[in-house]
């Protein structure tokens, strides 16, 4: 019982981290139909840029609070003066836009081997807990409470995204923009700042969790690419641009991969899969997706 | 080819004052005076254009659709613009508002070069925009339909409760959702959504299709209220009977191209102008 109540914790755990990832790429795909495998740089951005400021000042909560600044910053720099200029002269194929993110991926991995391994010699980093949260708690069994810090900043991250998405004029004019977006651009709302924005905010989660992520897992130059995967999982579940989707596709995909781990370990390597072939065979607008376009 | 170029008999048109023009902005190059236009210029000779398309050139890939369309819409004149499927019509209206690129030719607005501007920078303009499929958000509630539109256009919330008086059926569902409405609550969401931002010129395009007879004729009274209000109106319509009640001049478009520009009254007179474009006699 212990055992299965450690792996469902586990699995939460890992389901909230691939939920920061995912929140943000299929809020992006929904909205500006751009795939952005680029993401993963995003996190790779937010982690090693928090082990940086974790480094310099010596607390986790600075890193916490300053190094998603950085992929938020890049990812409005890049939806607004790369990719936007490159849709509106027609370059908008799903393909011309994985291809170029896919693309950034890989260089933002090799700048950062460049500089991180090559320079100055360092493989493995990661950032230290912060006090409080480094130990361990009693729960029926002896959990880890950082692993519980990440499940309740996942669990309200999921909340003010949802808030947000909801019940607010912005969010309307996203679940607008996803439905229709030539309409929006019609009712007079400036999409290039709305889109830049919202790019902006999943890259800055994304850099969130990969500060989060370097706190437990280890911060090395494969990260981006192992998370990109499930992330990418979640979005075909999900639905596109859906919060609800995302969050329960996060928890599938999560749980999968760490319940298969823990009782059917032959099963882990493609379990995961097997769902999402599944979910392309029978239901491939995903669980909460809609057909993307006005009445 | 059956360009008018008489001019209009006697009957007088209510004059309308014209807007002042905003301090500051830059005219629009002289634009190609075609001989088109001849007819409609020749009532009002004083007072500016609103909206000015000359000779505007757009495609779709390779596909020259439109081929040097001009038109114009004076301040509080309707005009409607007919033909038939594939004439032309809906690439007009979303080339004036640039959703689709115009290649060649020009758009001006109030004294402005709008044909390069970005879409929502010509809707802060002050041109409202009515598409063709409506444009509703399936998954928006009427409410957030138009906060969004107060939003864009930076009124104050009392501006809604405004333009829901002319729209009572509208303000009863706005807890409703898009997909909820029946197609005349649609259309007049889509109307009212545009009306919020006090537009200058509201542009419409088939606002009756799909509409039961009764829904087409409410639209009607709405549309003929809002231009009562001072309001420029251009219509792309396929009920010929609705846009001729509305329009004080109407533009007729073949194959990417002006066949005629005159009054209502002056295409009564050439039947075959509307035997051979529009298809009645």
């Amino acid at each position: 019982m212990t055992f299965f109540l450690f792996n469902l914790l586990n699995g939460l755990q890992l389901s909230m981290l691939i939920f920061l990832m995912a929140i943000g790429l299929t809020v992006i795909f929904g909205l500006m139909d751009i795939l952005n495998l680029a993401h993963g740089a995003f996190y790779m951005a937010g982690a090693y840029f928090g082990y940086v400021v974790f480094q310099a000042t010596g607390s986790f909560w600075i890193a916490l609070a300053i190094a998603p600044l950085l992929p938020l910053v890049l990812g409005f720099l890049l939806q607004y003066f790369v990719l936007q200029p490159l849709i509106d002269r027609g370059r908008s194929a799903h393909l011309d836009m994985a291809l170029l993110t896919f693309g950034l991926l890989f260089f933002t991995i090799g700048l950062i081997d460049l500089v991180f391994f090559e320079t100055l010699g360092l493989t493995f980093m990661s950032i230290d807990k912060p006090a409080g949260l480094g130990s361990y708690v009693n729960i029926g069994t002896f959990y880890p409470s950082y692993r519980l810090f990440i499940i309740a900043v996942g669990l309200l991250v999921a909340l003010i995204v949802w808030l947000l998405l909801e019940r607010t004029v912005v969010g309307a004019v996203v679940r607008a923009g996803v439905d229709d977006r030539e309409m929006v651009r019609a009712m007079g709302v400036n999409v290039y700042v709305v889109f830049a924005s919202v790019f902006a905010l999943g890259c800055g989660l994304a850099g969130l969790a990969g500060v989060i992520a370097g706190a437990e897992l280890s911060i090395n130059i494969t990260m981006g690419v192992q998370i990109l995967i499930p992330t990418l999982v979640v979005v075909v579940l999900g639905g596109l641009g859906s919060v609800k989707g995302c969050f329960f596709g996060s928890l599938i995909v999560g749980m999968t991969e760490t319940l298969s781990q823990a009782y059917v370990p032959a099963l882990a390597l493609f379990a995961t899969y097997l769902i999402l072939a599944a979910m392309l065979v029978f239901r491939p607008q995903g669980f909460f997706g809609r057909t993307p376009k006005s009445v | 080819m059956s360009k008018s170029v008489r001019k209009k008999p006697a009957a007088p048109k209510k004059p309308v004052a014209p807007r002042k023009p905003a301090a500051g902005k830059k005219p629009v190059a002289a634009k190609k005076a075609a001989a088109v236009k001849a007819a409609g210029m020749a009532k009002q000779p004083d007072i500016a254009p609103l909206l000015t398309v000359s000779d505007i050139h757009t495609y779709y890939g390779d596909s020259h659709v439109l081929q040097g369309v001009s038109l114009d819409v004076k301040p509080g004149e309707c005009v409607a613009l007919l033909g038939r499927n594939g004439a032309g019509k809906t690439t007009t209206l979303r080339s004036i508002v640039s959703l689709t690129p115009v290649r060649r030719g020009h758009v001006g607005f109030d004294g402005l070069d709008i044909t390069h501007s970005p879409t929502h920078r010509i809707i802060r303009e002050g041109i409202g925009y009515v598409p063709e499929d409506r444009g509703i958000f399936s998954s928006l509630s009427v409410r957030e339909h138009l906060d969004i539109a107060l939003w864009a256009a930076k009124k104050p919330p009392e501006r809604r409760d405004e333009v829901l008086k002319i729209f009572p059926r509208i303000s009863e569902r706005l807890e409703h959702f898009g997909q909820q409405l029946s197609g005349g609550e649609q259309q007049m969401l889509s109307i009212a959504r545009a009306l919020l931002a006090e537009p200058r010129l509201l542009i419409l395009d088939e606002p009756s299709e799909g509409l039961a007879p009764i829904i087409v004729d409410e639209v009607r009274d709405t549309l003929a209220r809002v231009k009562k209000t001072g309001t420029s109106i251009l219509l792309v319509e396929q009920n010929v009977a609705m846009a001729l009640a509305l329009a004080d001049r109407v533009v007729v478009l073949s194959q990417g191209m002006v066949q005629f520009t005159g009054t209502p009254a002056e295409l009564e007179a050439q039947p075959d102008v509307k035997d051979t474009y529009l298809g009645i006699a």
